[in-house]
């Protein structure tokens, strides 16, 4: 099906570009009959609380005096959930972020904020081709669905 | 824990199950639910049970709300607004004897450290890998059976129980080395708590009071040095008690006496103590002076029966002036020292007030009364204490003190630790005389005492009697004590006392799991903690080394304030909380540090969790205030101690009033300690 090779190609150069990591694939393995929607939940939710964070540290960026312990503390919960995706390139940017919060640098920590607002937005759209594409693949599948 | 009585003796039953580990339940914190989602998605995956929340207090609310039968591991992230992932892992060890892994992207080695060294299980780095979360097991399966290793191991145990920081089997091995440990024999009958996890723990043998004062009537009899094992074991005449049980207890106590006679006499006990006994109750309640022994001194008058001579036991001091009578609590000393003060005895509540019997006995005896609920026999105790009950006679049953639920009654006279024979010696006249009434006294129920103790504070004590016997009473100052016994003064805070202090403290905190100290105490005790040699009924030896506090521990129980990983000096807290060692172990006393306020020594706190030695208690404990080394119920089976402060300490926890006036107190810990499956057994 067409629906089913794009949905590989995707995969696989999501994988390749180093967008995605093993943690992904994990994911999918956890992805079983008893949990049918797993992944597609948990990268709806890794969606949702991105945006949400990125928005949060813009907030607290543009602040004249920021307050660096709190992006600190968004920045690292955003590692964490990119980590348990399996968002490598998200992942490793928000480390590069925390070290400009922890030099306390706000020119550091906006230059970063973007780079971690692309990737971030890239993956999304990457995410929500995914989950379309699966749909349809399972609604070919599954037509009855 | 209830699965010592089921299985005592018997290979852990978590493989009893087919399918164990599966159903394993698994209590998953994390505030960022894609985390949460994931984790709790491999935990499924390893047919496990995880319930997952999002926070801290959550989490807890759910533990003590279920209580801790109803999880078998708890996974928590590090990083959390509100209260972080070390905080709760405290708390939970505090509290309750359950492994916690810490969970975070976090993998910087100095993160991972302090989680292990507050008590961490393990730590995992997220996003954890499914074949990391499929062996997590382990480590409910290793608390349990780390006790049965103890027990067995003829090695050295001390070393286990010994502060043995972080690695995360040492730290939830050291924790459960002194939880409780049960004996079949003995009356672990009381355990409520028919835990579904119970399945998977080992039995443990259980040193009770009554156990341990068997044992030491057999050592005496053979001669401390020559006792063996195997003649231990024989003698004893208890089934189901292997000789490695013997052997580790035995090597325990030899520990124990060693670090008696070697450091005797400890300075600090004694020192400022009459002034901080007086103000320290030996519960650490608002020190009201000596507590009434009445309660206690049948019991200490027990005591004098037990073990022949006057050997310093986890127990305490068998003999206790009457004079003295203090506080001991024969259990675990909580004495309220509300209440009823009589002798002017020093507050600590080491001594028991035994009437005139000379302490016979090192490690007092205890008499477990089973059929009653610990913390309920406990909380009469104290209660009668507290209003000034004195029993008036205590015909046989010489343990006043809280009738263990296992069947017999703390004697309070545990609290008093004996000096061992070789230091009776030290002590002029008196002292001396203390071995030879020990001597008479033979076994059982301390006939002279029956009726003896009516007035335990009373002056009736018999001076030469006591002074023998107070070997062990170190902790009352003499000052405090009344004037009957001036000999006793001399000799009796010879240094033992602060061994007995501490073992009575220990003994106390194991009993009653609060464990008031008197500042003084607090010092003796951290002193002694280390080898502390508790043979106290319930605290398995390990735990008491570890805990080591016991008897300074501080009242951190409920986690309150002291979430702080180490000595949570609260600022303000005129008593800075002492060290808590909640966390099972990992908390390393060492934590005290001195940050404390300088007013508060904190005690150290050694939680339960084995790890923490006691070793870090030890002087900074300066202060006047009482250190309070609370004997944190999450580690090994502290429960409930509660050493009370003398300052309310302010418990930052909700679920604990923050200031507590002495009976008040007791009724809180009372309170807490029934609700939080209290276990005798682990009292530490």
């Amino acid at each position: 099906m067409a629906a089913a090779m794009q949905l590989n190609t995707l995969m696989s150069n999501m994988f390749a570009t180093g967008l995605l990591d093993d943690q992904f694939q994990q994911l999918q393995m956890l992805q079983d009959p008893s949990a049918p929607d797993f992944v597609a939940e948990v990268v709806t939710l890794f969606c949702e609380d991105g945006e949400r964070i990125i928005g949060e540290l813009a907030k607290l960026l543009d602040k004249p005096a920021v307050d660096f312990d709190k992006v600190d503390a968004f920045v690292h919960q955003l590692k964490g959930s990119s980590a348990s995706v399996g968002a490598q390139r998200v992942k490793n940017t928000c480390i590069q972020f925390r070290e400009f919060c922890q030099g306390k640098s706000r020119d550091g920590c906006l230059k970063t904020l973007d780079a971690v607002r692309n990737d971030f937005y890239d993956l999304r759209s990457k995410f929500q081709t995914m989950l379309q594409l699966e749909q349809q693949v399972q609604a070919s599948f599954y037509p009855k669905q | 824990m209830a699965s010592g009585d089921r299985r005592h003796g018997k290979e852990p039953a978590a493989v009893e199950e087919d399918n164990f580990p599966e159903g394993l339940r698994v209590l998953a914190v994390d505030d960022d639910r894609v985390c949460l989602r994931v984790l709790e998605a491999v935990l499924r995956e390893c047919k496990y049970k995880p319930t997952g929340v999002m926070d801290g207090r959550t989490a807890l609310k759910l533990l003590r709300e279920k209580g801790e039968d109803h999880f078998d591991l708890v996974i928590t992230d590090v990083h959390m607004p509100d209260m972080d992932g070390f905080q709760l892992l405290e708390l939970i060890g505090l509290e309750m004897d359950l492994p916690v892994i810490m969970l975070s992207v976090n993998g910087e080695k100095a993160t991972m450290y302090k989680g292990i060294k507050h008590g961490a299980c393990d730590y995992i780095v997220k996003p954890a890998d499914i074949k990391e979360i499929r062996n997590i097991w382990q480590h409910v399966v290793r608390k349990n059976h780390v006790a049965v290793i103890h027990n067995r191991s003829d090695s050295d145990d001390a070393d286990q129980r010994v502060a043995r920081p972080v690695i995360g089997k040492g730290g939830a091995k050291s924790k459960k080395c002194s939880k409780k440990k049960r004996n079949d024999g003995e009356g672990s009958d009381d355990d409520k708590r028919g835990r579904r996890r119970n399945t998977w723990k080992k039995p443990r043998v259980s040193w009770t009071g009554e156990l341990h004062n068997r044992f030491l009537e057999v050592v005496y009899r053979l001669g401390v040095d020559r006792a063996v094992p195997k003649a231990i074991l024989e003698m004893m005449n208890v089934h189901n008690l292997s000789r490695e049980n013997v052997a580790s207890h035995l090597q325990k106590y030899r520990l124990f006496l060693k670090r008696v006679t070697d450091d005797p006499m400890k300075p600090n006990h004694m020192g400022d103590s009459s002034e901080s006994r007086r103000n320290a109750s030996y519960m650490g309640m608002s020190h009201q002076g000596v507590l009434p022994s009445s309660a206690l001194c049948p019991c200490g008058s027990h005591n004098l029966n037990a073990a022949p001579p006057s050997i310093l036991g986890p127990h305490g001091l068998s003999i206790q002036p009457r004079n003295w009578a203090m506080s001991t609590v024969g259990n675990g000393g909580l004495m309220p020292d509300t209440g009823s003060r009589h002798a002017s005895g020093p507050p600590v509540g080491l001594f028991a007030n035994t009437s005139d019997q000379p302490m016979q006995d090192a490690f007092p005896r205890i008499h477990f009364r089973s059929g009653k609920a610990y913390h309920s026999v406990l909380r009469q105790k104290l209660m009668e204490v507290n209003t000034s009950v004195v029993p008036s006679s205590h015909p046989g049953t010489s343990s006043v003190a809280a009738e263990m639920p296992n069947g017999g009654q703390l004697e309070p006279a545990n609290q008093f630790l004996v000096q061992p024979r070789e230091q009776i010696g030290h002590f002029s006249g008196p002292m001396g005389m203390a071995p030879s009434a020990m001597g008479t006294h033979g076994d059982t129920q301390l006939p002279y005492l029956a009726g003896n103790c009516t007035n335990p504070w009373q002056n009736n004590v018999a001076p030469s009697s006591f002074a023998g016997s107070m070997v062990g009473a170190p902790l009352l100052p003499s000052s405090q004590v009344n004037v009957n016994l001036p000999q006793i003064n001399q000799t009796i805070f010879a240094p033992s006392s602060s061994e007995m202090a501490v073992f009575q403290n220990e003994q106390q905190n194991q009993m009653a799991g609060t464990n008031i100290n008197n500042t003084t105490s607090v010092d003796i005790y951290s002193q002694q903690m280390t080898p502390l040699f508790n043979m106290a009924s319930n605290a398995a030896p390990v735990e008491m080394t570890n805990a080591n506090f016991s008897p300074m521990n501080q009242m951190m129980v409920n986690g309150g304030s002291t979430s702080s990983p180490s000595l949570n000096l609260q600022a303000g807290n005129p008593v800075a909380p002492p060290a808590q060692m909640a966390n099972g172990g990992g908390s390393s006393s060492s934590a005290l540090p001195g940050h404390l306020d300088s007013s508060v020594v904190p005690p150290a706190q050694m939680v339960n969790g084995g790890g923490s030695s006691s070793s870090s208690l030890p002087s900074h404990l300066g202060s006047s205030v009482a250190l309070q080394t609370q004997m944190l119920n999450g580690g090994e089976g502290a429960s409930g101690i509660l050493p009370v402060q003398d300052d309310p300490a302010r418990w930052h926890d909700s679920d604990h009033q923050p200031t507590y006036s002495t009976s008040n107190f007791l009724e809180d810990i009372f309170a807490s300690m029934a609700s939080q499956d209290f276990n005798p057994d682990a009292l530490w």
